[in-house]
């Protein structure tokens, strides 16, 4: 009659605690992975998320807007521990629209909207507030707070298209297992974990 | 002669078809792959549709929110899909099944164990319950095709099996951390963790017959679907036609033969598939409510069903879970594939069956995951690191199955005054558990209570469905996993609708196949058993067709 082998070496078992690095940064690999626990691949070279658009002006006609806003809303999403790389949501946006093209139109929709919420509290594009009054949009508007929806409002496709995706990267990146001991963040993340007090 | 897929939209009946096959599920698709190897045209008609790998992955990461369940993903519900319910233990039915090809595996946990001798003989040695018409030494050796065709990940030396002659395909699948720290406390109280066999890989393992035509990649990880067999089965010139869901069976003047399915075309069109030989593998609601609505003269109560036990005998295996948290201890929840990896069948087996028998499975994706605690709530930054790391990683847990008892009164039926879209009355299903369920659910849980305050934890949770109000639980928490019964295996056919060949005792044409027919539950997961009787019945089919002299005249 066999049991299973019960007791793992105090070694091993030690091994997989992971010393934190300093300071924690996301980069192409966690993006990598991320895509991968979503069941996508990820592309090499670079695919244009904004197109020209002669109808933009000011601050949101710099080639570089849409990225660097991306950027920022990225930021303040995660623990202000964690170095934002450009390479990683690069990796991470370019895989999703590799994946499914019509993600670029809800990126740059989204870029939209959150400008708009921006120039609406504060008077200027997201990118160009200061981290207090980026915080304070997401806070006063429904981002985060409101539902998530890919055929709602625009904060609500905000909601769904890009912040869900964006902390979805990082909750199921390595950088985003570390933080939390998760040695294999990216193991089962697509399913539900099994909560017996939850509404599901 | 062969299609492989009515993509192209075109759904029109096949010609000359020996075997037409109703439902692409576990029942079905293994079936229709054995005998369309076999060199049979096998049709298989399928309600649902094929669920293509690029929408799978949106629908799954819709499933992680929490206002999406898992309804939504397999887009089960509306009128297509819509049932009622009488009696206490409402079945959330829709959250638990799925129409489309692969069925209700497209979800599955991956579990296949056995059945046990005595789930077969339950009348003949504790005098409670029915024997099924076979034994289980009968399907033995088909559960061990079985486990080969669909590759099973098993430990022979793992206590408390019933008897088997082969070696499992792979070696059992490694034990999770928490799955140690039962095994720990289960050795302090005297109770044995094991291995659980599962349908997923612990290794390469090729379920198609060419590797290099495996297109193959499920998101979830190795685990099989029914999908490996729909497709070997057209590989091998069966064709499948998704989205023609059955309306009813027609039946010859004598009503002696059924001569065709009809079936209805997402615009509207009705065909008549015609075949030699009709199998009904449509799952434990719709194959009951199939025969129903083909009532006719000569069968007023139903097709098939002179017996009057069509619906009837329905079975399940009422759930119960206990869930805690342990202090000082990081459970790694969600870190490996697969949902479970070990368990205790310990208290399966009873010297008198005093209550039902005990499937207990230890979890390991118990509480939320990190992804799905960072999506919940409105907090961002570091808050929201906190709210995750505070819900991580110390839940336990365990699920366990119960046996219960057949009652003629737990069935199906059909409910007029609702009706799907396409006009046809809804089935209603009647179900309650009854005591000897409840009992065994109040012994599981003492096992897992005993067990979590043994590794020093504290019990969050600890019900099950006859425990405490059924409809106060949530949907997850409530029956109709396994819903079994409602077209029973059995030798006389004033009590059964098949016999032990699944063939109807009324039609020698008509065959059952799915968890319909089993005659008592017993409380292991029924995956397995299904696709053993499966491919028992092809080879009785088989084995007709190749004395078949005529066909029926169309």
């Amino acid at each position: 009659m066999g049991t299973m082998d019960l007791i793992r070496s105090q070694t091993e078992t030690e091994g997989r605690e992971q010393a934190r690095p300093d300071p924690p940064t996301v980069t192409r690999r966690d993006a990598i992975v991320a895509l991968s626990a979503g069941g996508m691949a990820a592309v090499a070279g670079r695919q244009d998320v904004w197109e020209d658009d002669d109808a933009r002006t000011g601050p949101e006609a710099a080639p570089d807007h849409g990225m660097e806003t991306l950027r920022s809303l990225t930021t303040v999403l995660y623990p202000s521990a964690v170095d934002v790389r450009d390479d990683f949501l690069s990796t991470y946006l370019f895989g999703r629209i590799a994946h499914d093209g019509s993600y670029k139109e809800a990126l740059r929709a989204g870029v939209e909207t959150l400008d708009e919420l921006a120039r609406e509290h504060h008077g200027a594009p997201f990118r160009l507030l200061n981290t207090d009054q980026q915080m304070r949009v997401l806070r006063e508007s429904a981002v985060r707070s409101g539902e998530s929806n890919p055929a709602g409002t625009a904060v609500q496709r905000l909601n769904y298209h890009v912040v869900d995706e964006l902390l979805f990267a990082l909750y199921a990146s390595p950088t985003g297992g570390e933080l939390l001991g998760n040695a294999n963040s990216a193991g089962f993340p697509l399913d539900s974990g099994y909560v017996p007090w939850g509404t599901q | 002669m062969s299609r492989t897929q009515s993509s192209d939209g075109d759904r029109t009946p096949i010609e000359d078809t020996e075997v037409c096959v109703i439902g692409a599920g576990p029942a079905g698709a293994i079936l229709a792959y054995s005998l369309a190897e076999r060199g049979h045209d096998v049709v298989v008609l399928e309600a649902g549709k094929r669920f293509e790998e690029k929408h799978r992955i949106d629908r799954l990461k819709r499933q992680h929110r929490s206002d999406h369940g898992v309804a939504d993903t397999w887009e089960m519900g509306g009128d297509r899909d819509a049932y009622t319910t009488t009696g206490e233990h409402a079945w959330p039915v829709n959250k638990r099944r799925i129409k489309g090809v692969g069925g209700t595996t497209l979800r599955w946990g991956g579990v296949t164990p056995r059945l046990r001798e005595k789930d077969f003989e339950m009348g003949s040695r504790y005098g409670v319950g029915r024997d099924w018409p076979i034994s289980y030494a009968d399907l033995q050796p088909y559960y061990a095709r079985a486990e080969q065709e669909i590759g099973v990940a098993g430990d022979d030396n793992a206590p408390f099996q019933p008897p088997r002659e082969v070696s499992y395909p792979m070696d059992p699948l490694p034990p999770s951390d928490t799955d140690q720290l039962f095994a720990q406390a289960g050795a302090e109280l005297g109770i044995q963790v094991h291995s659980l066999p599962m349908a997923i890989n612990s290794r390469a393992y090729s379920r198609t017959q060419d590797d290099g035509t495996d297109q193959h990649r499920y998101p979830a990880g190795s685990k099989y679907t029914a999908e490996v067999h729909v497709d070997k089965a057209t590989a091998q010139g069966a064709t499948l036609i998704d989205q023609a869901p059955v309306q009813r069976l027609e039946h010859g003047p004598d009503g002696e033969a059924i001569t065709a399915a009809i079936y209805r075309t997402p615009v509207g069109d009705s065909h008549r598939q015609t075949a030699d030989v009709f199998v009904v593998a449509a799952g434990t609601y719709e194959t009951p409510r199939l025969l129903l609505l083909s009532e006719s003269a000569q069968y007023p109560n139903g097709l098939a069903n002179s017996s009057g036990t069509v619906g009837r005998y329905l079975l399940g295996h009422p759930p119960a879970s206990v869930f805690g948290t342990l202090p000082d201890e990081t459970t790694h929840q969600g870190e490996h594939g697969p949902q479970m990896s070990a368990g205790s069948y310990q208290f399966y087996e009873n010297e008198s069956a005093e209550q039902g028998s005990i499937n207990i499975m230890f979890c390991n994706v118990a509480g939320p995951l990190p992804t799905q605690a960072a999506l919940e709530g409105d907090r961002f930054g570091d808050e929201l690191l906190q709210t995750v790391d505070d819900q991580y990683g110390t839940t336990v847990g365990m699920k366990l199955c119960t046996e219960m008892l057949p009652r003629a009164d737990n069935r199906i039926t059909l409910d007029s005054s609702k009706t799907d879209d396409a006009g046809n009355p809804v089935p209603s299903v009647q179900f309650e558990p009854g005591d000897f369920a409840r009992r065994g659910q109040e012994k599981g849980i003492q096992v897992g209570t005993d067990l979590i305050k043994e590794l020093g934890g504290t019990v969050r949770h600890a019900e099950g469905t006859m425990t405490t109000g059924h409809d106060q639980l949530p949907p997850r928490l409530k029956g109709g996993f396994h819903p079994l019964g409602g077209a029973r295996m059995g030798t006389d056919p004033a009590e059964s609708v098949v016999d032990e060949t699944l063939q109807t005792h009324d039609l020698d044409n008509l065959y059952i196949s799915g968890g319909s027919v089993f005659v008592t539950p017993g409380a292991a997961n029924p995956a397995l058993t299904i696709m053993a009787l499966s491919l028992k019945a092809a080879d009785h089919i088989h084995e007709a067709l190749s004395f078949r002299t005529t066909r029926i005249d169309q």
